[in-house]
């Protein structure tokens, strides 16, 4: 009996050791591990390859750094207690940075571009003249990608206004037998995006009102006729791809997938950085197509963007601030434009010739001066999670069989009466 | 004497301390200087007792806060599900019953399984939601169940109960019929006739058993977290989540301090008239019921029991067989497919984040347990042998009710002036391990057998003497695979300073499926210690926690 309780000890113990050994990949990641010393300490909520990417994008800093990744969960990193709070935060909403301001030291003078300022002054506005956050990562988010080849193979046209649109989703499904869109509800904020588009490409001077503020408009007409757009696309038959009870519980990285992996979708709305996905999952560039989200007419120029930010806490540390000199270097991000993709850098100084084909026509898209960018609602405005909610609800209504007219209804009521309550 | 060693063959010994200690100690059991030795435990119950006050003030501060949770709708709907809890916590003793009471006919088989399903218990509910959830995966090019069975959605509304269900069932039905089992051996063959049914009698075991399986129903919390996706939290809400959406979603202090007010109540009340009553309950004398099993009951024993074998072991191959693929492989298409096989996923994970974290997560384990081993010891000694047995009682009673509080009752004022650095983490973590250590280790302590006159020892021999050593190796094993497989200490007071592996495995399935490979690489590796830590301790635990009759 003995002997046979120390073999199963020894195979066990083996068991655990052998990755350790096999991976520790040399003694950076060990030196790392030990979490001692004067590491700086940045909390991000990427993940998987972008977390990767992030890690290259530190070069030669990687080794006096230590990441954080608190995913959706990344407002906990400027929580209230100082203590062992993270030296840099990657931010992905700029609200939090208004939410947060006294928890942050002012940047180096140096790390801000003045060309941020058209964008980016409204979000981040400079307190006693010293900015407390710079754009670090810039995301496309009016972008649909289609599967080239599928288009090509059937004939079809990408469509410039929304009622092309529907008519490309019908012929879809009548003739290549997979559905028209896919769409990942489990993340609110995909959902979210998609009726942003909606608003701002049809109805930008309510978009205008509740970006600056005006509650009231929850309850206004464009709002509702917002969600009816959305249902009625949603709600088609066959419209979206694993049905809409599939949809309500995949990710958006699922439904990217769909598209360009499964083949199950056509279509799929998602942020630049989908390409992230595509490029992870081996799908080759020259499959892959891009449009604008369909717009009514004179309202092209209207762009949903998304960035990330990033800020040092207070008291910032002498290490913490060289290695955001160095993030805010025009080249830093360029390992992650050229091996992960999906990123469009924030600084128009950043070398172009590492982007994709793709991603460098959306980089151009959002640098010509006649567009006109705008922040995602459910980012900047204190109902947007109630937002996201209220669609992930619309979603589950489609899946339950209500009719797509009675789930708009439902959902634009509930944003009203949020926005009356709020006032 | 048998009946009394296997009562504290229980993990959760609060409910069965009385009884143990009637009669060991001597009458002349009183020392002055000696009860300095609870005051190690006592300066860390502080922790705990602390804050669980303060919380209880926030409660009671604004006049409406339990009214306005009392009728919240969202409470109501959240407290609803707990309940439903409690009844996947009966349905799953009642399965354990009989599955304890077959496995009798199947001994060859037998010891097979008792591992098998021992197994899970090593494993943080974190990594078995994960598991389950790649299981159930809605997309039939990558989940399992889907891929067999089509159609249905199980990530969804109508159905995500069942996942939930099948995982918790996965982690706890191994530790009740195991206990099970040892109180059926006890009995040997006594029971009672209900009718036409003949129950075979567990003892005391049982109350053990119930009241352990129904408060961690209560206390579910990183299962649901995990395994269900973000659009139907709604759906699968309870309590303890309710709270912490409560304190994210603003700085209101009142109502959740409520809330947690009210699970503590349910599960306090529950732990202390619940073992009073089924201790008082009147039960009449069992009756042997031996009878030979058929050859046709026989046969169903083994297919069940080799049933229970696949079933059990497929979450673990699911897991493994994941890691072991590609990123890329593992996000896009299921574990059985054969292209994209690599440790890709493991070195991903080990590039990124997991060697800071299994730092972290062993410089928080190990002196957690080290302090919860340093204090529970005395005060389980001046529990046993020192203490008048009417005040000794008292404390049990209350060390009780400590140990099943929920994290939710002092995370809160904890939090606020807390959170940070992994001493604060392993502190916390000692705090709330102490009272369950000490129960453990004073029905431990009760149930060894002991030589000649040495009825009350000195403090000296828990360490020198072979006999209570198992004692103490049993409390070091459970607490720090409790302190490892944590995540709710940590995502509930730890903040983001020194994250262990359970929380930035959290952080990695922030995009579930497609992360598949990472998220399955980092559970294996989170895994791996406790459950080889629990297999090569396993005997000794049992031996410590039994008195010495390891099974």
């Amino acid at each position: 009996m003995p002997s046979r309780a120390v073999h199963r000890r020894t195979v066990l113990r083996a068991a655990a050791l052998g990755p350790a050994f096999g991976l520790a990949g040399g003694c950076a990641g060990l030196g790392r591990a030990t979490g001692l010393g004067e590491s700086v300490r940045i909390a991000v909520s990427w993940s998987s390859t972008e977390l990767a990417a992030f890690q290259r994008v530190l070069g030669r800093y990687v080794d006096d750094c230590a990441l954080v990744p608190l995913g959706d969960d990344i407002d906990a990193a400027l929580g209230a207690n100082p203590t062992g709070r993270p030296d840099i935060v990657a931010l992905p909403q700029p609200k939090l940075v208004r939410a947060n301001r006294d928890r942050l030291a002012p940047l180096p003078d140096e790390v801000w571009h003045h060309d941020f300022d058209a964008l980016w002054s409204p979000q981040l506005p400079a307190y006693g003249g010293r900015h407390h956050a710079v754009p670090f990562k810039l995301a496309h988010s009016s972008v649909v990608w289609y599967r080239r080849r599928l288009f090509v193979e059937h004939g079809l046209d990408t469509p410039r206004s929304w009622t092309d649109w529907l008519d490309l989703n019908e012929r879809i499904v009548e003739r290549t037998g997979v559905a028209p869109l896919a769409l990942g509800g489990a993340d609110g904020w995909l959902l979210a995006r998609f009726f942003e588009n909606v608003l701002l490409r049809h109805f930008d001077d309510t978009y205008d009102a509740l970006v600056a503020g005006e509650r009231g408009g929850w309850a206004g007409r464009d709002v509702r006729d917002a969600f009816g757009m959305v249902a009625e696309m949603w709600g088609a038959s066959g419209a979206l791809a694993g049905g809409p009870e599939r949809a309500l519980v995949a990710q958006y990285p699922e439904a990217v997938l769909e598209v360009f992996r499964h083949h199950t979708a056509a279509m799929v709305a998602a942020p630049a950085f989908a390409e992230s996905v595509t490029r992870s999952f081996g799908v080759p560039d020259d499959e892959i197509g891009t449009f604008t989200f369909p717009s009514a007419a004179g309202l092209d120029g209207r762009l949903v963007v998304t960035g990330d930010l990033l800020v040092l806490t207070a008291p910032a540390s002498p290490a913490a601030r060289r290695v955001l000199r160095h993030l805010c270097t025009p080249d830093a991000p360029v390992p992650w434009i050229r091996d992960t993709g999906g990123f469009i850098a924030a600084d128009p100084e950043t070398d172009t010739r590492e982007y994709s084909q793709n991603l460098l026509e959306l980089a151009l898209e959002l640098a010509r001066p006649s567009n006109d960018l705008q922040f995602g609602l459910s980012d900047t405005v204190a109902l947007g999670a109630l937002l996201q909610e209220v669609l992930q609800n619309l979603l589950r209504a489609l899946a339950a069989g209500t009719e797509p007219g009675e789930a708009a209804r439902e959902a634009a009521t509930a944003m009203a009466d949020a926005g009356r309550a709020a006032r | 004497m048998s009946t009394e060693i296997r009562t504290a063959g229980g993990l959760r010994l609060e409910v069965a301390g009385r009884e143990l200690t009637g009669g060991l100690r001597p009458a002349t059991a009183r020392g002055g200087w000696s009860y300095l030795l609870g005051l190690p435990a006592l300066a860390l119950l502080v922790l705990l007792v602390v804050p669980m006050a303060w919380t209880l003030v926030w409660a009671l501060w604004g006049l409406g806060n339990f009214g306005d949770v009392l009728t919240d709708p969202d409470a109501l709907r959240a407290a609803g599900h707990s309940v439903l809890w409690v009844g996947i916590g009966v349905v799953l003793l009642a399965a354990g019953y009989v599955i304890a009471v077959l496995s009798r006919l199947v001994s060859g088989l037998w010891r097979f399984l008792l591992y098998l399903m021992v197994l899970p218990f090593g494993v943080s509910a974190m990594v078995s939601g994960a598991a389950f959830r790649m299981i159930f995966d809605p997309n039939p090019e990558r989940g399992t169940v889907t891929a067999l069975f089509g159609e249905a959605t199980w990530l969804g509304p109508g159905l995500i109960w069942w996942v939930l269900g099948i995982a918790f069932a996965w982690s706890w039905l191994g530790f009740v019929v195991v206990l099970f089992r040892a109180g059926l051996d006890a009995n040997n063959g006594l029971g009672y006739r209900v009718g036409r049914l003949r129950l075979l009698r567990v003892g005391p075991v049982a109350s053990v058993v119930v009241l352990t399986v129904l408060v961690a129903a209560i206390r579910v919390f990183d299962l649901v977290l995990i395994a269900s996706p973000d659009s139907i939290s709604a759906d699968v809400d309870v309590v303890g989540l309710l709270w912490w959406r409560m304190t994210t979603g603003s700085t209101e202090t009142g109502a959740p301090a409520a809330l947690a007010v009210l699970l503590f109540a349910a599960v306090a009340s529950l732990s202390l008239f619940g073992t009073r009553g089924i201790r008082r309950a009147p039960v009449p004398d069992p009756v042997p019921l031996a009878e030979p099993a058929s050859e046709r009951t026989r046969w169903w024993s083994w297919v069940i029991g080799l049933l229970i074998g696949l079933v059990w072991t497929l979450p673990l191959v699911v897991l493994v067989a994941t890691a072991l693929h590609d990123p890329a492989a593992a996000g896009a298409s299921g574990w059985w497919r054969l292209d994209g096989l690599g440790l890709g996923s493991f070195a991903a994970v080990a590039d990124t984040w997991l060697w800071p974290a299994l730092a972290a997560s062993v410089s928080i384990a190990v002196p957690a347990t080290l302090l919860v081993v340093a204090c529970a010891v005395p005060a389980a000694y001046l529990l046993t042998w020192r203490l008048p047995s009417r005040v000794s009682g008292v404390l049990t009673v209350l060390l009780g009710v400590l140990a099943v509080a929920p994290v939710q009752m002092y995370a809160g004022p904890l939090s606020e002036v807390f959170a940070g650095s992994r001493v604060s983490l392993a502190l916390v973590h000692a705090a709330a391990g102490l009272p369950f250590a000490t129960l453990v280790l004073r029905a431990a302590f009760a149930a060894a057998p002991r030589v000649g006159s040495d009825a009350r020892p000195a403090l000296d021999a828990m360490w020198r003497r072979g006999r209570y050593r198992p004692a103490l190796v049993a409390v070091t094993v459970l607490e720090f695979v409790l302190v490892w497989n944590d995540f709710i200490v940590s995502f509930l007071i730890g903040g983001p300073a020194d994250s262990p592996l359970a929380l930035l495995l959290w952080g990695e399935a922030r995009q579930f499926a497609t992360s598949a490979g990472t998220v399955a690489a980092g559970a294996v590796v989170s895994a791996l210690v406790p459950v080889a830590i629990l297999l090569a301790t396993w005997r000794t635990v049992v031996a410590g926690l039994t008195g010495g009759m390891a099974r």
